[in-house]
């Protein structure tokens, strides 16, 4: 069963090491800066505390730099918390960006053999798994031609269809509906939906209002680090609109 | 750092355990990375070939040895293994680098990138091993008794370039000075150990040389094979710098392991 407990949730890390992935600016970095021994960390999540609960499609929103990518990483497991805690149950699948977890040398299949075995299944398993995902993802022809070769578009649709094949219980999307047309973004958003009727959770990062909305039942809007509300998604951003 | 302990014994364990992704990993790395060439893989065997072909042709004539077919086979192994330790070293501090998107984009360990750049590089192995049997069955040599020295020797070095990649792995991920520092060392390396020339002509000079590892790493599988014998005294120098190593690699890791992501 599928759940994510968040408790007093802190993530410092260091302002000398550049972080991978982020996209913190340079006004918003000063205002998180703090000094630990003489050394300046840069305070990305502050002191966060939620909960998601089966079934529930979450919408992180949030100027550039707020931190929504620092939490979905955090929420993965691949950010330690400085402090605080971070629990989930149930198999987590993810898409952060386009380019990343991908062989670009490698073909269309091996690439989903690749990822499959990432997300734990076995050979088998993966091989029937196949037809679909390159159904799924309209690659019929060129799923035997290195990745490298294909248009974001195309390897948008193939992460997508990996990520959200091998049934996964907690799914994290980064800003991932750039690319792909408007049918494909229907399908996905189904897809998204079906996923969360067998008791899944979605969490979402994005500043496509209309995405988030469709698809979104909560949100958590995050400024610099610090959670400024959670709710229902149409109350929070009519809390964003008036602070500003 | 009792949590932190145990958190790194099961990155390491975890991550071997998890042989089918890193074999998946570097086997698509390795073949992919040859897919437009005619010949493919093959040219890891070619180069080495055409490599120590020139080598034989220049090196035995320069040195008039009453016994040309041990020189020729004392380059051969000499060679094969330093063209793997040198792969081996040269790419560790890239190890957690390189695998940079896998890293910030998946929950993985952290020892999974290790475990497939050694596999990776174990191919390069076996490729050029055909080469070196095929070589010295053409030179005529007949080799030492002490093959299992030998297999022994080669796969300590496999264990122990676990350990070199991920010591370097991780001060390389903080200081990226330390891949071109590397580099030029083991550039320099090449003359300093003991693969064209032998010990017994370099005199007092190679009081100094003794202390080069990769001497050391070269002797405990390339002496068995020439001699029969069981290179005790080189042994006992790698044991002593593997503890070494293995002791600053897992403090380090124990200490570092969750801060490398923000490294990269």
């Amino acid at each position: 069963m599928a759940r994510i407990l968040v408790e007093n949730l802190n993530l410092h890390y260091p302002l000398s090491a550049s972080r991978p992935g982020g996209k913190m600016s340079g006004a918003t970095v000063a205002e998180n800066l703090i000094h630990i021994n003489n050394k300046a960390f840069v305070w990305a999540l502050r002191d966060l505390t939620f909960s998601i609960e089966r079934g529930q499609r979450v919408g992180l929103i949030g100027r550039n730099g707020s931190g929504k990518s620092t939490l979905l990483r955090a929420l993965a497991g691949i950010y330690s918390p400085t402090s605080g805690r971070v629990l989930h149950e149930g198999k987590i699948s993810s898409m952060f960006n386009l380019s990343l977890g991908i062989q670009p040398d490698a073909t269309g299949i091996e690439n989903i053999i690749i990822r499959g075995l990432v997300k734990g299944w076995s050979r088998a398993e993966i091989r029937r798994k196949i037809p679909e995902i390159t159904a799924f993802s309209e690659l019929e022809k060129v799923i035997d031609l290195p990745v490298r070769t294909y248009s974001d578009g195309m390897r948008m649709r193939l992460l997508f269809a990996i990520a959200t094949s091998f049934s996964p219980e907690i799914l994290l999307l980064d800003e991932w509906i750039g690319a792909g047309d408007a049918q494909f973004q229907k399908k996905a958003a189904e897809r998204m939906e079906a996923l969360v009727d067998e008791a899944g959770i979605t969490v979402i990062a994005s500043h496509n209002r209309n995405l988030i909305r469709r698809v979104c039942d909560l949100g958590i809007w995050l400024d610099n680090g610090i959670m400024r509300a959670m709710g229902p998604i149409q109350d929070v951003y009519q809390q964003m609109d008036q602070s500003q | 750092m009792r949590p932190n302990f145990m958190a790194a014994m099961r990155d390491i364990w975890g991550g071997l355990r998890m042989h089918r992704i890193w074999f998946s990993l570097a086997w698509f790395e390795f073949t992919s990375t040859y897919r437009r060439s005619a010949l493919g893989v093959l040219w890891i065997a070619m180069s080495f070939a055409a490599f120590i072909f020139v080598k034989l042709i220049i090196f035995s004539s320069l040195l008039s040895s009453d016994d040309a077919s041990f020189y020729d086979t004392y380059l051969v192994l000499g060679f094969f293994i330093w063209i793997y330790q040198m792969q081996s070293i040269t790419n560790a501090p890239d190890t957690f680098v390189a695998a940079k998107g896998w890293i910030i984009s998946e929950n993985l360990p952290l020892s999974l990138y290790i475990y497939k750049s050694i596999s990776r590089e174990l191919f390069n192995l076996v490729l050029t091993f055909i080469v070196v049997v095929a070589a010295i069955i053409y030179i005529g040599y007949q080799i030492g008794d002490g093959v299992l020295y030998s297999i022994m020797g080669l796969l300590f070095l496999i264990i122990n370039s676990f350990f070199v990649k991920l010591l370097l792995g991780i001060i390389g991920t903080r200081i990226r000075d330390i891949t071109h520092f590397v580099r030029a060392v083991m550039q320099a390396m090449l003359f300093l150990t003991p693969i064209f020339w032998l010990p017994e002509q370099m005199g007092r000079l190679m009081d100094y040389l003794w202390w080069n590892p990769l001497f050391h790493y070269l002797e405990i599988f390339r002496a068995p094979l020439l001699t029969g014998a069981f290179p005790t005294q080189s042994w006992i120098f790698v044991l002593s710098l593997w503890a070494i190593i293995v002791a600053f690699a897992l403090l380090m890791f124990i200490r570092f392991r969750q801060r490398i992501v923000f490294w990269l």
